[in-house]
């Protein structure tokens, strides 16, 4: 069965004034009907990876890949409109913070009906519709009073699940979570999870999970790819976590605390510069 | 030789300076990196600089004198050799004014800056370390004043004080004094609770010399660049008074009042008022280079605001 | 449970309506206490800066007697703050005295020429907002490029740029060289008897009165002054618009309106844009009360019969009265735009909206 999505040999590299800095150095994964978790620390790459792959990386960059297919399509190759019209529609990205990513000045209803009306030829009234159906989906209780809410009425919890309900609404088969629970209070990150976890379910997505986080990684995805300085330092079942081999992996996994434990003085990840080649 | 330049420079952007004058002089010096990058502020920094010198030594640059002229062989010539921006209605080299009209600019706009900044400056740090009732007072007053139209304000100050160029840089100084009230006020705000303030503090320090010796040097950097930016707006302002017959009069070389008396023949010979006029456009595009250049070396993360 | 729901309601729309007014009574008292200080520095420059307004106006020959029947007519001899009671007092109602120079009463002067200036600030803020923000879009969206740079430079331009005389070369070259727009004034002698204005905005006029002809000759002589003063608020707010529109670009949710797969029209023109409106309006409202303020230049240049020549002429001949009452009517409209840009700014914005 082909992929859904392949990754080969991925490089994004953004030029400054003095010099080139390379944020992703070559990665390769693939990705089916499944959760794949990509861990790192800030500047790993790890975002960068997603916005690539839906196409959001700022066009002062250079992108290129051995090759970057989406069921098939080879995303590089093809126009900028038709990799558009890919986006939000066939595969679609949660970003950190709704408190930010999320248009201050637009109802949250319009804000999800947009993204059906700019996919698809449907009147007010269905796309209302299908917005409150999406609103219910994610669990919002009053989804009538939530439509027309500003997004500055609203929770951090509600406003990811606003979130979540605009970029499900047009039945993604790819979802990328940047960091979805990070700006979160940590009674409210569960919830969203557990929604997260149900909807991909349901419907049967592919999903890519960033995150810094190994533990939360480890415990929701199948797979974990593990990147140190924009490049791949392993790939690996979750379940397989504890045989980890990269240094850098046994370090992450090392600094998790363990209840009962007794551990004078704490460890520290010891960077190696050859981590980095 | 260039070994020698690379080490000044690897002195100059040392991480761990020795002293503090290597740390000032290295900061200053990346501001100075940053700013020559920007070729248009370097354009209008060459600007200022060439105004300085022709206002320093008018007398030696002008071929003529700029009060008396030829009133009979040379009354409105047109530019050419002898006189390469022709001549005005009393027969005097409309080039030799310009030169000399430099002084009076440069005049206005320092004093305006001398008696502004300081009035704004001391308006907003006190308002802004003392807080409570002082700050609401002050900072209602600077917000009546730039609630007022200034040119108007300024007319109506020149008015009643009469013409003539001092009248005319206090009306445009007591009109301009309370945006730098409110970014010395911001800037004050910022530091006012930062630890080293309160240090100073304990050490027995009275409240007015934080404000004089901690509080106002930090609000400079930023006052500078607004100043630089608000010079062309003077320019502007001062040359309109001029051209009302408010601000310098006759038969001082003012670039606004030059303009005022070609407008009678600006239909035949019209560079009698083109070149006073570019005079203006040239020093105001000088001084808004410069600050635009100043405002996103000195502060990098606000240069797109 | 919808009791429930409908008491919630109640309590929202009751605090609602509270906050409506406290913040009706803060703009209130705001208005009130700028006009105050407006009216503290007429007056002051009115009656204190000057030697003596008595001398001004008996002239320094006359005996003391009449020196002194006059201070006491003019109300100069009660103390300071007595006098500026009577002066606002005065000037709510509109009451700036009479002007030397035309012997009317200052605000029917100023009624008579106000529609003139207003009807050239007004286009001209037209202009300058619908040329301005688009080259301010187009600059921010093509940041670094060529376009930005031009719109860069005719900004600054705008900027440097003295009005009046940009306003003589104009008129040396549109009209009387190219002959393309009629010259100063507001309308051709011809029309002097035959068009008898109902509004006093001469354009809106012509319309109503299906007067085409003397509609074109309006046009013709308002385009020129109209177009500079545009130029004059174009460069400010492409210049702002630019600004405010990269820091919108830069926001996350412009990420997130592309993963949505929204189309570049729509995520700079309605998210983008949207956005940076909120500011804008401060910028448009500000510079329309610039274009207010340096109507005192360009209506000199123009002989356009407003009250910022009103202004002028009337300081020529150290006529003080209509001088102030001018200012203070100008300052009073910039507290009135003051105070619509920020009501404006409260409807665009949700998060100002009290809740």
């Amino acid at each position: 069965m082909k992929p859904l999505l392949l990754v080969d040999d991925l490089w994004v590299s953004f030029p400054t004034r003095t010099e080139t800095v390379e944020a992703v150095r070559g990665v390769s994964f693939t990705l089916g009907r499944e959760r794949l978790g990509i861990v790192g620390e800030s500047g790993s790459g790890k975002s960068q990876t997603g916005r690539a792959i839906m196409g959001l990386t700022p066009a002062n960059a250079h992108i290129r890949a051995g090759r970057l297919q989406f069921d098939g399509i080879e995303l590089l190759g093809i126009p900028a409109r038709q990799r558009r019209r890919l986006r939000g529609k066939r595969l679609s990205m949660i970003l950190q913070d709704p408190k930010y990513s999320l248009n201050p000045v637009m109802s949250i209803g319009r804000q999800i009906a947009e993204t059906l009306r700019s996919h698809e030829t449907i009147g007010n009234a269905e796309s209302r519709e299908r917005t409150l159906e999406m609103l219910e989906a994610v669990q919002i209780r009053n989804p009538h009073r939530v439509y027309d809410l500003y997004p500055h009425e609203v929770s951090g919890g509600m406003g990811q699940r606003a979130m979540i309900a605009m970029m499900l609404v047009a039945g993604p088969e790819l979802l990328i979570a940047d960091e979805p629970t990070s700006a979160l209070d940590v009674t409210v990150q569960l919830d969203i999870l557990r929604i997260l976890d149900r909807l991909v379910g349901e419907r049967g997505m592919g999903l890519i999970f960033i995150s810094h986080d190994l533990r939360l990684v480890a415990s929701f995805c199948d797979r974990v790819v593990v990147m140190y300085a924009g490049k791949v330092v392993e790939q690996l079942p979750a379940a397989a976590l504890a045989r980890a081999e990269h240094p850098y992996t046994r370090g992450l996994l090392d600094c998790m605390p363990k209840i009962g434990e007794q551990r004078h003085p704490l460890p520290v990840l010891e960077r190696q510069p050859e981590w980095a080649l | 030789m260039s070994e020698a330049a690379l080490t000044r420079r690897e002195w100059l952007l040392s991480e761990r300076p020795d002293s503090r004058l290597q740390a000032r002089l290295g900061r200053a010096y990346q501001s100075w990196l940053r700013f020559s990058a920007n070729r248009l502020a370097l354009a209008g920094l060459l600007i200022i600089l060439l105004l300085v010198f022709v206002a320093a030594f008018a007398d030696l640059l002008s071929p003529y004198s700029p009060i008396v002229g030829d009133l009979r062989g040379s009354r409105l010539m047109p530019p050419g050799p002898g006189h390469w921006l022709g001549t005005d209605d009393q027969g005097r080299d409309i080039l030799s004014r310009i030169i000399h009209g430099s002084r009076i600019t440069l005049y206005v706009v320092l004093l305006v800056a001398i008696i502004a900044a300081p009035i704004g400056l001391a308006v907003g740090a006190v308002a802004g370390y003392a807080g409570g009732l002082l700050d609401v007072v002050l900072m209602r007053i600077t917000d009546i004043f730039l609630a007022f139209p200034k040119l108007i304000l300024a007319l109506a100050f020149v008015a009643a004080l009469g013409p003539g160029i001092e009248n005319a840089v206090l009306a445009i100084a007591i009109t301009s004094w309370p945006p730098y009230a409110r970014i010395a006020r911001a800037e004050t705000l910022t530091v006012r609770s930062s630890d080293y303030i309160a240090a100073v503090a304990l050490m027995g320090a009275s409240p007015s010399r934080i404000v004089l010796r901690h509080i106002m040097p930090l609000c400079i950097s930023s006052l500078i660049v607004r100043v630089t930016l608000d010079m062309a707006g003077i320019i502007l302002t001062a040359a309109g008074l001029g051209f009302l017959g408010l601000g310098a009069q006759p038969p001082l070389p003012e670039w606004g009042a030059m303009i005022a008396s070609g407008r009678r023949f600006i239909l035949d010979q019209w560079w009698v008022a083109a070149a006073p006029g570019a005079a203006i456009l040239i020093v105001s595009l000088g001084f808004n280079l410069l600050g635009d250049g100043l405002r996103d070396a000195l502060d990098p993360r606000g240069s797109e605001r | 449970m919808s009791g429930t729901g409908t008491r919630a309601e109640a309590g929202r729309a009751a605090r609602r309506a509270s906050a409506i007014a406290s913040t009706l009574i803060r703009f209130a008292a705001v208005v009130a206490v700028t006009y105050l200080g407006l009216l503290a520095v007429t007056f002051f420059i009115g009656r204190v800066i000057p030697i003596d307004p008595v001398l001004a106006i008996v002239g320094d020959r006359a005996p003391a007697s009449v020196v002194e029947r006059a201070r006491e007519e003019l109300g100069l001899n009660l103390p300071y703050h007595q006098q500026f009671l009577i002066y606002v007092k005065g000037a709510l109602q509109g009451e700036f005295g009479r002007s030397v120079l035309t012997t009317n009463p200052v605000m029917t002067d100023i009624r008579r020429v106000l529609p003139a200036t207003i009807e050239l600030a007004t286009l001209g803020t037209l202009i300058g907002a619908l040329i301005g923000v688009p080259l301010g879009v187009l600059a921010a969206v093509r940041r670094g490029t060529l376009a930005d740079q031009i719109v860069r430079i005719i900004g600054l331009i705008g900027y440097s740029v003295p009005i009046f005389w940009l306003g003589l070369l104009a008129l040396l070259v549109f009209y009387a060289r190219l002959r393309w727009t009629a010259g100063p004034g507001r309308i051709d002698v011809v029309y002097e008897y035959t068009f008898t204005p109902i509004t006093g905005f001469y354009l809106l006029d012509a319309m109503l009165l299906r007067d085409w002809a003397a509609f074109r000759d309006i046009f013709a002589h308002i385009v020129l002054p109209a177009s500079l003063l545009g130029y004059f608020s174009l460069a400010y707010i492409s210049r702002m618009t630019r600004s405010f529109m990269l820091n919108e670009l830069g926001q996350e949710y412009i990420v997130a309106a592309r993963a949505k797969g929204l189309s570049e029209t729509r995520i700079v023109w309605a998210h983008a844009l949207r956005n940076a409106a909120v500011p804008l309006v401060t910028v448009i409202a500000l510079s329309y009360a610039g274009l207010l303020e340096g109507s005192v230049l360009t209506e000199t240049v123009f002989s356009w019969p407003g009250l910022g020549l009103y202004i002028t002429n009337s300081l020529q001949n150290a006529d003080m009265n209509a001088v102030l009452g001018g200012t203070i009517v100008i300052g009073s409209i910039f507290i009135g735009i003051n105070l619509l840009s920020d009501l404006l700014y409260r409807m665009l914005d949700p998060r100002t909206r009290p809740r």
